[in-house]
């Protein structure tokens, strides 16, 4: 195990309170470690970490205001030298891989706090990344092939079909669809109908639900 | 005073007026039994069964199909229609008793009938050759009559704001005009049962949607959050206290660990989709979940695949993780089941899952039990079965008290 420095400054930003007392306690109980701000959202964890200029900043990744990865751009941003350790209850593959994009220093699920917590913050003081294989690896891997799929699956529609979706995603009718584009009911169908293979859907709700997150892919 | 018969006027009269007395009680007679008839007919037709009472994957107008046809006396009905924002058409064939529902697309079958015919309540009859000259010569559709073997068939529209299509009633015995009106309003009814069915699917789905974000939500920021702080102020006291209370905390601690896992894994299991549904997931996945399980039930869990890298699409893997979850707590909690063994198989539209435990049995049952039989008796596996019906796939039961086995089919 390794030994944090005694000069370890932390900044915890979580914004469930009880969670906040408890790693506040936690990381207290090591007498090399010292908590300066204890914040509730990702814009005062952002002020305490320019003006406090701590070793490390524990962040939820959920949070109000600014969310933990948006502190950690910002800090990139600014060439602030804090050190972040994403911790959070669950987590999404996009938030995951974001995080390790972004440069994250560690990454930990609130289940296993209690007991890697410490030791976690150690590794990091001493330059070494808290990114568990079998936590992260899976995540990148399945966002990576997500990507790939929606680039392909969206590369495999042609510009008209692109455009209805958009259309679709803005809540317009087949009516209204294909006066805007300027041709029949029956076309738009039958555009439609290609587009739910491609995409492997069998309604408009899937339809819309799988386009919302990547509107900018369809885009012409 | 003169003898009638000597007055062959007298007669004609008197045997004029018996055939009119004669005449007059046959039509009294036939109006009454007319009426009798209409009146029986429209307190059939008032007595419409409504939308199905069994849940189904399909929408539920199997009853109403059949009431038109005992009604019509007809073997078969033909129920084609669509909806205005989807591009598909779907078709219901009631026969024998039952209906298959398909899903065409939106182009397919044309316009259904001759163009002028659309909004008209019409008898088809294709046995009489059609006269090339004639406007309206081919009323239906050819391929719609040559997929459903059309000969005679009794047509009428229906058209509401979610859907609008047409009801075929085939080959009816009788084809009078009354049959017309009554063909029209059994149309229109249809369109009510099938409009009600897609705006219950419709608040449905959005509910679940809702639901299941408030849930994922709530898990989130309440018991997810409330049980690592309980963790860790546990893992704090566990220091601080000696060696035989410690030892108890974190017995406790592991516990919390482990629902931790299970609740995070809900959560994540239940986030609004936002990936492309082609990409196949292997169910390697659901076996290590499996073992898992084994450990959790202290049970011996065996797993196996044909072929060993078999794909489901995302969403299924994720119902199929479910299902056996809850198969194998079944077999622990009320078969007392040790060992459990799980094999999965696909054809090209149906995925094939069997478990099969050495517990005591389903309590009360024994034999073989069909989907149906599990259905009209509301035994077995209940919960698992409703699942599986969400996804329109079908349970089979074998119990003894030496085991059961349970045979599930999902449509892919």
């Amino acid at each position: 195990m390794t030994t944090p420095p005694s000069s370890c400054r932390v900044v915890l930003a979580d914004d469930h309170p009880v969670v906040l007392s408890g790693l506040e306690s936690l990381i207290a109980s090591d007498s090399r470690c010292t908590v300066v701000a204890a914040c509730r959202d990702g814009a005062a964890a952002l002020e305490a970490i320019r003006t406090l200029r701590p070793n490390l900043a524990v962040l939820d990744i959920v949070m109000p205001v600014l969310n933990g990865l948006e502190v950690l751009e910002q800090i990139r941003a600014t060439g602030l030298p804090s050190r972040v350790v994403f911790l959070t209850a669950s987590a999404s593959d996009e938030h995951m891989a974001r995080a390790v994009l972004l440069g994250a220093w560690g990454l930990l699920l609130k289940e296993t706090a209690a007991d890697q917590l410490l030791e976690c913050l150690a590794a990091v003081v001493n330059g070494q990344r808290w990114l568990p294989p079998d936590l992260i690896d899976p995540a990148v891997r399945r966002e990576a092939a997500r990507r790939a799929e929606a680039e392909r699956i969206t590369g495999s529609l042609t510009s008209r079909e692109r455009e209805l979706v958009l259309l679709a995603t803005e809540g317009l009718s087949n009516k209204d669809i294909a006066r805007r584009l300027g041709v029949t009911e029956g076309t738009v169908k039958i555009h439609l109908h290609n587009i739910y293979q491609k995409l492997g859907v069998t309604n408009r709700t899937a339809m819309t639900a799988l386009a919302l997150p990547h509107r900018d892919k369809f885009k012409p | 005073m003169q003898d009638a018969a000597a007055d062959p006027h007298e007669l004609t009269r008197a045997m004029n007026r018996a055939a009119f007395l004669l005449v007059g009680g046959a039509l009294l007679g036939y109006v009454g039994a007319y009426r009798d008839r209409s009146r029986q007919r429209l307190a059939q037709l008032v007595a419409w069964p409504g939308p199905d009472r069994t849940p189904s994957a399909s929408p539920p107008i199997t009853s109403a199909l059949a009431h038109a046809a005992a009604l019509l006396r007809a073997p078969r009905v033909l129920v084609v229609w669509e909806q205005p924002e989807e591009p598909f058409r779907h078709v219901a064939l009631f026969a024998d008793g039952g209906v298959r529902h398909a899903r065409e697309p939106a182009a397919r079958f044309g316009s259904l009938v001759a163009s002028g015919q659309a909004d008209r309540t019409f008898l088809a009859d294709l046995s009489i050759p059609p006269d090339p000259k004639h406007e309206t010569a081919r009323l239906i559709d050819p391929d719609l009559c040559a997929t459903f073997r059309i000969r005679k068939a009794l047509s009428a529209p229906f058209r509401r704001d979610l859907c609008r299509g047409r009801i075929f009633i085939l080959d009816p015995a009788s084809t009078s005009d009354d049959n017309l009106l009554l063909v029209d309003l059994i149309a229109g009814r249809l369109g009510v049962d099938l409009e009600h069915y897609l705006l219950r699917h419709q608040i449905e789905t959005a509910t679940a949607l809702r639901e299941r974000e408030r849930l994922g939500r709530d898990l989130h920021d309440g018991l997810l959050q409330s049980l690592a702080a309980a963790s860790i102020q546990l893992k704090l006291i566990a220091g601080r206290a000696d060696h035989r209370v410690r030892a108890g905390v974190e017995e406790t601690r592991a516990l919390l660990a482990e629902e931790q896992k299970r609740i995070r894994r809900f959560v994540d299991d239940h986030r609004t989709p936002t990936t492309f549904g082609t990409e196949a997931t292997p169910l390697e996945a659901v076996g290590q979940r499996l073992q898992e399980l084994g450990r959790q039930w202290r049970c011996e869990v065996a797993f196996d695949t044909a072929p060993a890298d078999l794909s489901v699409p995302p969403a299924l893997a994720l119902h199929v993780r479910h299902l056996l979850s809850e198969a194998v707590s079944n077999a622990v909690r009320h078969g007392s089941a040790s060992r459990i063994q799980i094999a999965i198989t696909r054809s090209d539209e149906t995925l094939f899952i069997r478990v099969r435990d050495n517990g005591g049995g389903f309590r009360g049952l024994s034999g073989l039990y069909k989907d149906e039989d599990l259905k009209v008796l509301d035994v077995g596996p209940n919960s698992l079965r409703s699942r599986v019906l969400d996804l329109g796939g079908t349970v089979r039961l074998e119990t003894s008290p030496a085991g059961a086995l349970i045979d599930v089919t999902l449509p892919l």
